[in-house]
Formats: C-alpha cells, sequence, structure tokens
C-alpha cells in the first residue's frame, strides 16, 4: 500500500544542516499497524509527515497504491491528504472555538455531503469513538481522553485508508493512553492501516510491526508485537 | 465566553469591537465630510473656491459661444461656466457643465449635465425655496421667466437654511440670450491647475472668433499648506476623527495579529484534514468578515443613537454605504497583510 524508495529530507543550511532522512526504504502493506520507535531528533515525525503528505521530501520516491505521490503539485498532495489521510496528533488539534460535532465535521466540510449526511456520519464516528454525548461540548470542557478520542473521530469520519498518529498517548495519563491504544486496535482489526509515531514501548507492544529509526536511516524492522515482547519484556 | 450557547473566543471578541470603532469612526467622517462639503457648497455658493472671473467685451458675433464651448468641452474635462445674472431676490446663473466640479444636493430630479445644460431647450434647475410658481404640463414641470418656460429638471437644496435653497441655475444658451454674450461670467474648474488651461484656449477661441478682449482676472487665491490645513481651527474636528480612524485601525492590526494566532490550532486542524491554501483563506476570510460585519452593524447602530440625540450628526443613507465600503476595503487590507505575515511565520 505504502512504499518509500530512498527518501532523504534535510533541514536548514551550511552549518544549521540537519539531515532528518537518509535514504530510508519502507514497505507497509495494506491494514497493517506499524510502530515507528526511536529517539527525540531520529526523523520519526518527518517520517510521518512525509507518509501523510504534510511535508515534502528532497529525494526518493513515494508509492502509494501504486501510483507515485506527486510531491511537486500542492493541489494533489492537498487531495491525497484530503482522501487518504487520517492524522492524529499529541496536542489533539482541535479547534478551541468550535464544538465537538464541528470539529469532527471539519474534514467533510467542502465536500459535496448534505447536512443530514455529515450529520449522520458525524454522529457515527462519535458513536464509534464513545462520546457521542459529548457533541455539543467544547474541547476545554473535555478531558485529554476525551479530546483525543474526538480527534480521532475527526481522522476516522472521512474513513481514510491510513491512519497516522504522532505521539497519540504522549499527552495523556497511563490509563487514558491504554484506552487510546486499544481504539487504534479496534480501528486496525476493522481494516484501517495504522501507523504511530512514538517513543513509549508499551504503545509499540500493541503494534504488529515496530520499525525503529536512528540518525535517520531505518535501524531495525520487522519486529512483531510477539518478537518485541521476547526481546524487552522477557 | 458563550453567548447563545456558542463559544465566542477572546480575539474575536476583541476584533468586533475594533471593527465597531473603525466603523463609527468612518461613519461619523463620512457624514461630517459631506455636511462640511454641502456647507462650503453653501458659502461658496456653488463655486470651488478657486474660481476666476472673465468678461468678454465687445463681440462682435452672437454665436460665439456656440463657436467657442463644443471645441472647449471637447479638449477640457470638468469645468463649469457661470453667468451671473442680476435678479433682486434670488440669485440666478446661467451654467454650462461639462464633466463634475461642483454637484448641489439635490431634493429631487437632477443636476445640469453637459447636454442639458449646453441645450437648446431652456431648462432650470431650482432651490428649494424657489418652487413657487412651478407649473406641470404633460407630466413635466416648468417654470416660467423672463417670458420664457423652462423645464424644471430638479430642485436642489438642503434641509436647514442656505443659499443653496435661494438660488436658480438657467442653461447657458436661455442666460446669454437673456443677457447678452458681453458680459462677465465666471470659470470654474474641479482642479485649480485645470483653470489656467481652460482660460488660455478659451482667450484663443474667443480672439479667432473675433471677440476683441477676453480678460481672466487672476484673483488671489490664498494658498494653504496640506499641514497648515490639516491642523487650521476648522479642520481640527475632522483632524481629529483621521487621527482616531488611524489609530483604531493600528489596534485593529494588532487585534488582527492575535486574532490569527488564536486561530492557528485552527488552521493546524484544517492543514491536517487536508485543506488547501484556498479553503483555509476562506474559512479564515469567512469568520473574519463575519465578525467585521457584526462591528460595523454595531457601529451603526451606536451612530444612529448619536445622530438621534444630537442634531449636528445627521447621517444619510450615502453615508452608511460610503463607510461600509471603506470598513470593507480597510478590513480586507489589513486581513491580507496581516495573513501574508502570519502565514510566513507559520510556514517557518
Amino acid at each position: 500500500m505504502v512504499e518509500l524508495k530512498n527518501v532523504s529530507k534535510t533541514f536548514g543550511k551550511k552549518e544549521a544542516r540537519v539531515e532528518a532522512l537518509r535514504g530510508i526504504d519502507l514497505s507497509i502493506r495494506e491494514g497493517e499497524l506499524v510502530a515507528i520507535m526511536g529517539k527525540s531528533g531520529s526523523g520519526k515525525s518527518t517520517l510521518l509527515n512525509i507518509l501523510g503528505g504534510m511535508m515534502s521530501m528532497d529525494n526518493g520516491e513515494y508509492w502509494y497504491d501504486g501510483k507515485t505521490v506527486n510531491f511537486r503539485s500542492q493541489r494533489e498532495l492537498t487531495k491525497f491528504r484530503r482522501n487518504e489521510v487520517g492524522f492524529v496528533v499529541q496536542y489533539f488539534a482541535l479547534a478551541d472555538d468550535l464544538n465537538i460535532f464541528q470539529n469532527v465535521a471539519l474534514p467533510l466540510k467542502y465536500q459535496g455531503y448534505s447536512r443530514k449526511k455529515i450529520k449522520e456520519m458525524v454522529m457515527e464516528a462519535l458513536r464509534e469513538l464513545e462520546i457521542e454525548d459529548k457533541a455539543k461540548a467544547y474541547p476545554s470542557e473535555l478531558s485529554g481522553g476525551q479530546q483525543q478520542r474526538a480527534a480521532i473521530a475527526r481522522a476516522v469520519v472521512k474513513q481514510p485508508r491510513l491512519l497516522l498518529a504522532d505521539e497519540p498517548t504522549g499527552n495523556l495519563d497511563e490509563a487514558t493512553g491504554e484506552a487510546v491504544q486499544e481504539i487504534f486496535h479496534k480501528l486496525n482489526k476493522n481494516g484501517k492501516t495504522i501507523i504511530i509515531v512514538t517513543h513509549d514501548a508499551k504503545v509499540a507492544k500493541h503494534c504488529e510491526r515496530i520499525i525503529h529509526l536512528k540518525d535517520g536511516m531505518v535501524s531495525d524492522d520487522g519486529l512483531g508485537r510477539d518478537a518485541y515482547e521476547e526481546e524487552v519484556f522477557v | 465566553m458563550k453567548i447563545a450557547g456558542k463559544k465566542l473566543p477572546k480575539g474575536t471578541f476583541f476584533l468586533f469591537l475594533s471593527f465597531m470603532m473603525v466603523s463609527l469612526c468612518l461613519l461619523l467622517i463620512v457624514s461630517a465630510t459631506r455636511s462640511e462639503r454641502i456647507n462650503n457648497l453653501s458659502q461658496n455658493m456653488l463655486y470651488t473656491g478657486h474660481e476666476r472671473s472673465f468678461y468678454i467685451d465687445d463681440a462682435k458675433e452672437n454665436g460665439l459661444w456656440e463657436k467657442v464651448m463644443p471645441e472647449l468641452a471637447g479638449q477640457h474635462k470638468d469645468f463649469a461656466i457661470y453667468l451671473p445674472m442680476r435678479t433682486p431676490e434670488i440669485v440666478m446663473r446661467g451654467v454650462c457643465v461639462k464633466g463634475r466640479v461642483e454637484v448641489p444636493p439635490m431634493i429631487e430630479g437632477k443636476y445640469f449635465d453637459f447636454d442639458t445644460s449646453w441645450s437648446d431647450t431652456p431648462c432650470i434647475v431650482l432651490g428649494k425655496d424657489c418652487q413657487e410658481g412651478i407649473t406641470e404640463r404633460n407630466g413635466k414641470k416648468y417654470y416660467t421667466y423672463g417670458g420664457t418656460d423652462f423645464e424644471v429638471l430638479g430642485v436642489m437644496g438642503t434641509k436647514e437654511e442656505s443659499r443653496l435653497n435661494r438660488m436658480a441655475l438657467l442653461d447657458f444658451k436661455s442666460a446669454v440670450r437673456m443677457v447678452g454674450v458681453n458680459t462677465d461670467y465666471i470659470l470654474d474648474a474641479k482642479k485649480e491647475s485645470a483653470l489656467v488651461d481652460i482660460a488660455q484656449d478659451m482667450h484663443e477661441f474667443s480672439l479667432r472668433y473675433h471677440a476683441t478682449d477676453v480678460k481672466i482676472y487672476e484673483g488671489e487665491v490664498e494658498r494653504i499648506s496640506f499641514m497648515a490645513r490639516f491642523l487650521s481651527s476648522d479642520a481640527i474636528m475632522d483632524t481629529m476623527y483621521v487621527m482616531i480612524l488611524v489609530s483604531f485601525s493600528l489596534s485593529t492590526i494588532l487585534v488582527t495579529f492575535i486574532w490569527l494566532r488564536f486561530r492557528r490550532p485552527l488552521f493546524f486542524a484544517c492543514q491536517l484534514c487536508g485543506y488547501g491554501e484556498r479553503m483555509k483563506g476562506m474559512e479564515t476570510a469567512k469568520r473574519y468578515y463575519l465578525a467585521a460585519g457584526v462591528g460595523f452593524a454595531a457601529g451603526l447602530f451606536l451612530m444612529t443613537l448619536f445622530s438621534l440625540a444630537l442634531e449636528e450628526i445627521q447621517m444619510k443613507a450615502m453615508d452608511i454605504v460610503q463607510a461600509f465600503g471603506m470598513t470593507v476595503g480597510l478590513g480586507t487590507v489589513i486581513l491580507f497583510f496581516c495573513y501574508l505575515i502570519d502565514s510566513r511565520k507559520t510556514k517557518k
């Protein structure tokens, strides 16, 4: 489904030049639940942003469903992001002057859906995330876990095939984090391809595959949950 | 802050306040400027204030203007030639207008343009207090003067007492027929600099058509610098309004920056949801113009209260339209400027 070939990305110039990604080769199949791990500055968030079409790459190729993603056209990139990808980020990125219903409905705006259909789709997503009763509440009135559920609802409401999450539990307590991981697991069971960037081993243990990044390169790939548990927890 | 169950962000509230004050200022400025213009027009009796008088002497040919005027109109725009007539009770003048010079406030009908002021059909524009004697025939109004029936083009004047109310303007040809070609005239133009060119051409054309003398009196015009005019006592209120407007505009720029900064989570959410720059711009503009529009409505409401309480402040529908246009223009410039800077900052 997703294939990266020799992808590199550099930030800054001259002395301030930082090579965030150095020749990444990666292949992710449909329906996989993948964790990308690594220390701060290893390039995991940059990789996720490139996968989601939020950031351009300097070199390399990005193949999605057998077609190259054209990073030169902002229009195509936006369309790709709109149609194929759902994003969840650490600090939720909910608009504080919109209520939960309006926040979740945001990706459906200007897509030609009727009001009735939007309401249907949003309420379905909220129901799935068990925050249906919070539709009229504002983000500031919800707990961190509820806000992250709302952010996940917003990411899945348009039914994207690829769900990208950047430190989704980084801003949550342990119990809430566990609950959010369960949601990802459930979504994956329902057929979503999910890529989670994390530095938390507890989050990664829920994933079938773990990709380790080090200094902008893949240092380890393919450890499944069982193998990971064997290596880390046994 | 919640209003009717909906959350109103602080930034939006401040933006609303800013636009309310900017709109109030603009409404005050526009209505004050209009009042002042009409006052000046009345005091100067329709002249711009930099008009020149001239006379034609010993013109042997009665049809002098028939030859000079079309040539003058062909070469110049925005001028007026008045022919003052000696009438005991009201101020009466013949007028030929090309383009826009000074247009009096009209109560009904329309003012002269070149076709009606340089016409073979006798026409008249009457002051509000000179309407006695108007008769109606075939759906048209007529006013009889000097044995001629003049078609009434319109009625000019102001609500309050003014000189304009007791004036009457005739078409130029009728006035020349009544007074004769050898008489005193007033030349007026929109721009003072254009007066000299028009006068020179008029002199040349008149000589060409056998007038022995066309003399232009170069009356002394007091030249006042922009700063002196800006700070003069009679303009101090306008100056103050402008200063207040500038202050509020600057504060609106600041508030817009703050407002955009508070909108960043929304913009980021839009980006995550796959919105392009165009959609982001639309979302921004929609929210911004809504706050600005409600601000304008509140400013208009305050201004209405002021005009009900104070007789000096009078607002016309045209003032509202002008102030609205200016508010939209100012708001658009501010939003464009702030959006551009904020976007660059966000990208960095």
